[in-house]
């Protein structure tokens, strides 16, 4: 076995121990939701030219492959790493060019194959974003907050420009809904890390934890969002749902990510391992009729999250 | 031979590396000293490749050094989750057959056939040490490789880095700890403010404990005055 084999059997090997920790239950629920979810896209998908399956791969391939972290750990290994990474994104491609396939879709199956191609002549893991933000003083957050804090400096050129951008084309009804998705999609990045012990210990002995820290997250996410929540009701009275249904779903959504953080939780762990579930989440909350699941979930992450903060310090 | 010839390295207006020359042999330990910040881990990095150099080069046997010559271990490793320790062993190890992985880690007894990321701080660094190893390039080059290992496996590190002089391989090691380093350190360079202030061969040692200490004393006296 060469290297890139021995490369692709190990993340062949990963994903077959992530489906393992998922557990086979609730795995079958995500095939099922995002059979659903893929089938649905494809159909969409079907109807459009094949070179944009091109720009759809380029730009999925683009958001892995600039962000790796495992760029140094690559550069030590023997092997040409355009060669092993056009085997790894190939492999990754494949499911959906065999879908593409299956629908009798062969020119869009090879563009959306092909279409990473460019990605491969580009060094992996270069793109460091916000390298300004550690200069932008945050101190005036809390330290309760101090996920806002991390998650601005992370994103904060893109969720600000992105919030007034939203504000002043409020008008427009997709508007609400496409910063709503944004957000959902970035919040994982303001839960990911672990607090240390510490921390938690002066706040776990207030009691209701959990509740305590969902509840002073909504607020503060929620508060900040309402002249969003405003400018659509203004212009669009008649669809308050929508304004409604958003609201609904960002809650979700914080609620979601807080519960799923604690639930994972381990002491003297810098960072949150696995984010599989955020996928099945985001999945199950967009796709209608599949709320009820994404309300299982936080129920069930609820319960393990005040299970898992009450083993270490009840 | 590695030789570092005028190499200048900056983090946009920050110069970190400023004309640094300096000559590894081979079948030696070359010991990398600084304080936090100095450019150790920016020294190595560049050598590796990680980092573009402004001016310079690192030269391997006449030609520019390339990946396949060193064998890195970083201060802080990647590791794949959900990938055992065996599994990563297997993967750095591929073009050396003759790697002998679990008579490797009789060294270190650690638990390969369990996931990478239930292991400590310590056991990390120690298979990434076996990693290296794994790897059989001609330089070694180890930033900080005894921080978090218990003191057991820190004498066998250095056990082991002592013995490996005789494989003719270019050792070079970052260290806080100067204990360790004069210990098996044939040579160590200063390195402060991106520059390698004086360069010490092994008769020299206690003059640069000396001096490092007498430095130190200087700085905090003071502080520790008002403190203490």
């Amino acid at each position: 076995m060469n290297t890139i084999e021995r490369f692709l059997n190990l993340r062949i090997k990963q994903f077959f121990r992530s489906v393992q920790e998922i557990g086979i239950p609730l795995f079958i629920i995500l095939m099922i939701v995002t059979t659903g979810l893929t089938f649905k896209v494809l159909v969409f998908l079907s109807e459009v030219q094949g070179v944009e399956m091109a720009f759809f791969s380029f730009f999925l391939i683009a958001s892995i492959h600039f962000t790796r972290k495992d760029s140094h750990f690559l550069k030590s290994l023997d092997v040409s790493r355009p060669l092993l990474f056009l085997a790894e994104y190939s492999l990754f491609l494949l499911p959906v060019s065999m879908l593409l396939l299956f629908l009798g879709k062969m020119v869009p199956a090879i563009y959306w194959q092909l279409g990473m191609l460019p990605i491969l002549i580009f060094p992996a893991g270069k793109l460091k974003i916000n390298k300004i933000a550690p200069f932008i003083n945050l101190d005036g957050i809390p330290s309760k907050y101090f996920e806002i804090k991390l998650g601005f400096r992370r994103i904060f050129f893109a969720i600000v420009l992105l919030y007034f951008i939203a504000l002043g084309y409020s008008f427009f009804i997709g508007t609400l809904i496409l910063f709503g998705i944004f957000l959902l999609l970035v919040l994982p990045t303001f839960f990911e890390n672990f607090e240390p012990k510490e921390m938690i210990v002066l706040e776990y002995g207030k009691g209701n934890f959990v509740r305590r820290k969902v509840i002073n997250h909504l607020l503060v996410f929620q508060i900040a969002l309402m002249p969003h929540y405003l400018m659509f009701l203004f212009y669009h009275k008649e669809m308050w749902y929508l304004g409604l249904a958003c609201f609904v779903g960002l809650c979700l959504g914080i609620i979601f990510n807080i519960v799923y953080k604690y639930a994972s939780y381990r002491p003297n762990v810098p960072k949150m391992f696995s984010n599989s579930f955020q996928a099945v989440f985001l999945a199950t909350l967009l796709i209608p009729g599949f709320v009820i699941v994404s309300i299982g979930l936080i129920i069930y992450f609820w319960r393990k999250a005040t299970n898992n903060l009450a083993y270490y310090y009840a | 031979m590695l030789e570092i010839k005028n190499l200048a390295v900056s983090y946009g207006t920050n110069e970190v590396l400023k004309d640094v020359h300096l000559i590894f042999e081979p079948g030696m330990v070359h010991g990398v000293l600084g304080i936090n910040g100095a450019g150790k881990s920016t020294l190595f990095n560049t050598i590796y490749g990680f980092k573009k150099p402004n001016a310079g080069s690192a030269q391997f046997q006449n030609r520019t050094v390339q990946n396949g010559d060193i064998g890195f271990m970083e201060t802080s490793c990647y590791f794949y989750p959900l990938m055992t320790g065996m599994e990563y062993l297997k993967l750095l190890g591929i073009q050396n057959k003759d790697f002998d992985i679990k008579k490797w880690n009789e060294l270190f007894e650690l638990p390969l056939n369990e996931y990478v990321e239930n292991y400590s701080t310590g056991m990390k660094k120690k298979l990434a040490f076996i990693g290296v190893m794994a790897m059989n390039r001609p330089i070694l080059i180890l930033d900080e490789p005894f921080n978090g290992v218990d003191i057991e496996s820190n004498e066998k590190l250095l056990q082991l880095l002592i013995r490996l002089k005789s494989t003719n391989k270019i050792i070079i090691i970052a260290s806080h700890i100067i204990e360790s380093l004069t210990r098996i350190c044939d040579r160590i360079n200063l390195l402060e403010n991106g520059v390698i202030k004086t360069t010490f061969e092994k008769t020299e040692f206690p003059v640069l404990e000396k001096e490092l200490k007498d430095s130190i004393k200087l700085k905090i006296d003071d502080v520790l005055e008002g403190l203490v």
